[in-house]
């Protein structure tokens, strides 16, 4: 018999936001179900409804005919549904083995937790998913695509009937992906409903087999992805066309001077590492994760000690012993974790975009709210964020529009930046404001802007850049010019090289 | 969706706050009058008590307050308190200082303890708990040594007792200085004189709260109790901060171990015992979060005086003193439910919100 997990006329508000509105369609299984919108849309809020985490104001949810509703995310666990969000929520000291088995560990004649036993299991779990994981090692040792991997498998071995995910590329490499997508088809044989949102429109062509469109949190359309494009689909979720994002940019041709010039730079993560980035230049920082793309921007920053070696920013020698020194020197770096490094979570979204220049609103002492009101308005209008107004604490966001709020603080007029360093700055991001960033970013090159761009996503990096560094493990392993037509097969070979 | 300042007012967490302060005040008046066969709970008298025994544990917990906004705490305080006002007397009494000498001079000491205790936190990175309990040990040797009458046989003293009239312009009796700060107020057909401390310490709530919400300082010290790293990459420096902070803290502490010894016309080793436990109980109970980054003075305030309603409750329906004390640690774990339950939704919601 078919399995399915239907929505019915679901509903959730929130203070000032409908983030649900009538919201009905089915997911059956054996089949990968694409769920799209644009930032704010309502995905993860629908995928909060049905993990047990929110309650919904209206509607109900239906799984195999009979009518569910789940008190807490235990419960739908329990009643057989699991949402794997980007952030894991695994406990990184416990073993691979321990995670997968909480709660269900097995014991031996005598009571005892039965470490032969949960190892035996644990291996054939992986065994499954052909992966190639120790499962006593801590899961905090694991890689960020691992520790999601574990995440999956803990999923598999509840026997969930349902399993959603929430943005789960963001954090991976071009290779991790193609082992996510190998998970997926594997439960998708195994007959699980599968939930899938993501703002890369490749990728959901290349696994999903339905699409959902949402907007403003009401339903769009079903579609069979068989049956569609990517540029039907981008109009079903932005209501406009957007064309081809990249050969639509309107780029910067004339560099400047020498704006950073780096030499035979080291710090604790990266080694020997040099270039140079002109005025009105983008230089596109491509790699795997873990390549030292972020550590070399942190070293410049100041926020990583310099080892050895030694770099000049706006014709002077630089020694920033700390992000102030640089902030203040002009640069300014957009972090790639934007919770654990860019957002305070709990503040609004005001305070979070006047936060780098609070003191350069007044000359006393004293704040000054209304020029804050300003340039967080500004923000909001500048990056569409969607929100009812700058008071909104930043938790209470949808993802891609916390994301924004970051781009927003860094890009504010008061911000006296010559070099912009953004670091995985589409992590999140629609479709439709992925290309205005695009754009923004090129703008600012115009301007005079150095822009240093760190992307996961190849097609970006060889869209957007003037020159591109490839690195791996913390070495500059090649680098390549907008003329010389890169391809992503080009780079990721540079990525692989020692 | 817009809602006016009454009902935005009835949402926020002061609003809960008073009502719990208004709920405690009604069942102690209800309880002790049952328990006594009068209302010996809600009177003039014990109104002048809580006034008067406010200050001290008020200036701990202002000092507290910053800190654990910014994600910090220091347990050190009370006892550099007490070491203040010891030094204070004794400078008195065996140096013939004069008291506002005597005053700064103990101030002073209490800033470099303060400021000691940041150096261990920051340059030697202990945990806060352990470096201010250390810390907090120290002062306490170090007050004997400060108690010692050079021209006596037996040199250590736990007490020294002042000459009246020494400290008055501090203190909580009614001279000159009082008449002059001391505003009169009428209370059930009596009159309260409100001593000049008391004025002292709403004065700090004020000051400190302004510079919490309306500084450029104040937002940082936010910034960097809610997520230390990404306030470093914005250009706030935390180290400074912190060095700040707890400098104040220890003045504060200083300021209510003046003030005890001013009211009591004693310097003493046993002075601000129970104060540290009641000033960070306030700073809790008022919303300001053992991990830092949110509450306000405000709050902090209202948690005052929870907390010495409670223990002038307690008298009232003539506790026993084990007994109070039991409720006071009930109170505190109330009140770090209350955080850690807000904390964990937040936190988890925060884990999970993508
Ligand atoms: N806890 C909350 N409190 C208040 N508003 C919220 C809360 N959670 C979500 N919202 C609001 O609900 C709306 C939908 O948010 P949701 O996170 O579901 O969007 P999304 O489609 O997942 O977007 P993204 O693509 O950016 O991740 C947004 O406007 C958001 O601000
Ligand atoms: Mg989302």
């Amino acid at each position: 018999m078919e399995q399915y997990l239907e929505f019915s006329g679901i509903g959730k508000a929130f203070p000032g936001v409908r983030a649900l509105d009538d919201i009905s369609f089915r997911a059956s299984s054996g089949s990968v179900l694409a769920l799209i919108g644009e930032n704010g849309a309502g995905k993860s809020t629908l995928l909060k409804i049905m993990s047990g985490d929110l309650q919904p104001d209206q509607g109900k949810m239906i799984l195999n005919g009979e009518e569910v509703t789940f008190s807490s995310p235990l419960d739908a666990m329990k009643k057989g549904i699991s949402v794997i969000y980007q952030e894991r929520q695994l406990i990184p000291s416990l073993s691979v083995a321990e995670n997968i088995f909480p709660g269900a560990l097995p014991r031996n004649k005598f009571g005892l937790l039965d470490k032969k036993k949960l190892r035996e299991d644990t291996k054939k779990i992986i065994d499954r998913f052909g992966l190639s994981i120790n499962p006593d090692v801590p899961v905090g040792t694991l890689s960020v695509a691992h520790q999601q991997m574990v995440e999956i498998m803990k999923a598999y071995r509840r026997h969930s009937d349902v399993i959603a995910f929430d943005e789960p590329t963001a954090p991976l490499t071009d290779t991790e992906i193609d082992i996510l997508f190998r998970f997926i088809k594997t439960l998708k044989d195994d007959g699980k409903i599968v939930l899938y949102v993501s703002h890369r429109l490749a990728e959901i062509f290349q696994i999903t087999d339905e699409i959902v469109v949402m907007k403003d949190g009401k339903f769009v359309q079903t579609v069979r992805t068989a049956e569609t494009n990517e540029q039907e689909i981008v109009k079903a979720m932005v209501g406009r066309d957007i064309g081809d994002t990249y050969a639509s940019l309107s780029r910067n041709d004339k560099f400047g001077d020498v704006l950073l010039d780096v030499k035979n730079l080291s710090s604790p993560y990266v080694d020997n590492v040099s270039f140079q980035l002109h005025r009105g230049e983008i230089i596109g920082f491509a790699g795997l994760v873990g390549a030292g793309r972020s550590e070399v921007m942190r070293a410049i920053f100041g926020a990583d000690p310099v080892l050895a070696g030694e770099f000049s920013f706006d014709g002077q020698p630089a020694d920033f012993k700390s992000p102030k020194d640089a902030i203040d020197a002009g640069i300014a770096l957009c972090p790639e974790d934007r919770k654990e490094q860019g957002l305070l979570l709990f503040r609004s979204i005001k305070d979070n975009v006047s936060a780098p220049v609070v003191d350069k609103l007044s000359s006393s002492i004293f704040r000054n709210p209304k020029l804050e009101e300003e340039i967080a308005q500004s923000a909001i209008d500048k990056f569409s964020i969607k929100t009812p107004n700058s008071e909104k604490i930043c938790l209470e966001l949808s993802g891609g529009n916390q994301q924004k709020v970051i781009l927003g603080r860094w890009t504010s007029p008061l911000v006296d930046t010559k070099l912009l360093i953004l670091d995985e700055p589409t992590k999140g991001i629609d479709v439709g404001t992925k290309q205005e960033i695009y754009q923004m970013v090129c703008d600012l090159a115009k301007q005079g802007y150095g822009v240093i761009f760190i992307s996961s996503e190849l097609t970006e990096v060889i869209g957007v850049s003037d020159t591109i560094i490839v690195m791996h493990n913390g070495h500059v392993t090649g680098r390549t010019t907008r003329d010389e037509n890169p391809t992503e097969e080009s780079i990721l070979a540079m990525a692989m090289l020692d | 969706m817009k809602e006016n300042r009454f009902e935005k007012f009835t949402k926020s967490k002061m609003f809960t706050l008073l009502i719990l302060l208004v709920l405690e005040v009604v069942v102690f008046t209800i309880w002790s009058g049952i328990k006594q066969g009068s209302n010996t709970y809600f009177t003039f008298k014990a109104l002048t008590t809580v006034i008067n025994t406010m200050t001290v544990p008020g200036f701990l917990a202002v000092g507290a307050s910053f800190l654990m906004i910014s994600g910090n705490i220091d347990l050190s305080a009370s006892s550099i308190g007490a070491f203040a006002g010891m030094f204070a007397a004794a400078s008195i009494q065996y140096y013939h200082f004069t008291w506002w000498a005597a005053i700064l001079v103990a101030l002073v000491i209490s800033g470099a303890f303060g400021f000691f205790n940041a150096i261990l936190v920051n340059e030697f990175r202990f945990q806060p708990f352990i470096a201010t309990m250390a810390m907090s040990s120290v002062v306490k040797g170090l007050m004997s040594f400060v108690s010692m009458d050079p021209k006596a046989a037996a040199p250590v003293a736990t007490t020294i007792t002042l000459n009246p009239n020494m400290l008055d312009w501090f203190g909580a009796s009614p001279t000159d200085a009082l008449n002059f700060l001391g505003k009169k107020v009428f209370f059930q057909g009596q009159v309260i004189e409100i001593p000049f401390n008391i004025i002292l310490l709403i004065l700090a709530f004020v000051i400190y709260g302004v510079i919490l919400k309306k500084t450029k300082f104040g937002m940082k010290v936010y910034l960097v109790g809610g997520n230390p790293m990404a306030a470093r990459l914005v250009g706030v420096n935390p180290k400074k901060i912190s060095y700040i902070l707890f400098t104040n803290s220890a003045i504060m502490g200083g300021i209510a171990g003046v003030i005890f010894t001013s009211k009591t016309l004693q310097g003493s080793s046993q002075a601000l015992m129970a104060d540290m436990f009641t000033g960070l109980t306030a700073a809790m109970l008022g919303g300001i979060s053992f991990g830092g980054g949110a509450g306000g003075m405000g709050g902090a305030f209202i948690g005052l005086l929870i907390t010495r309603a409670f223990n002038q409750g307690m008298l009232a329906i003539n506790a026993k003193s084990f007994v109070t004390t039991a409720f006071s640690g009930l109170l505190l774990i109330v009140a770090l439910t209350i955080d850690f339950a807000s904390a964990r939704s937040t936190t988890a919601r925060a884990l999970k919100g993508v």
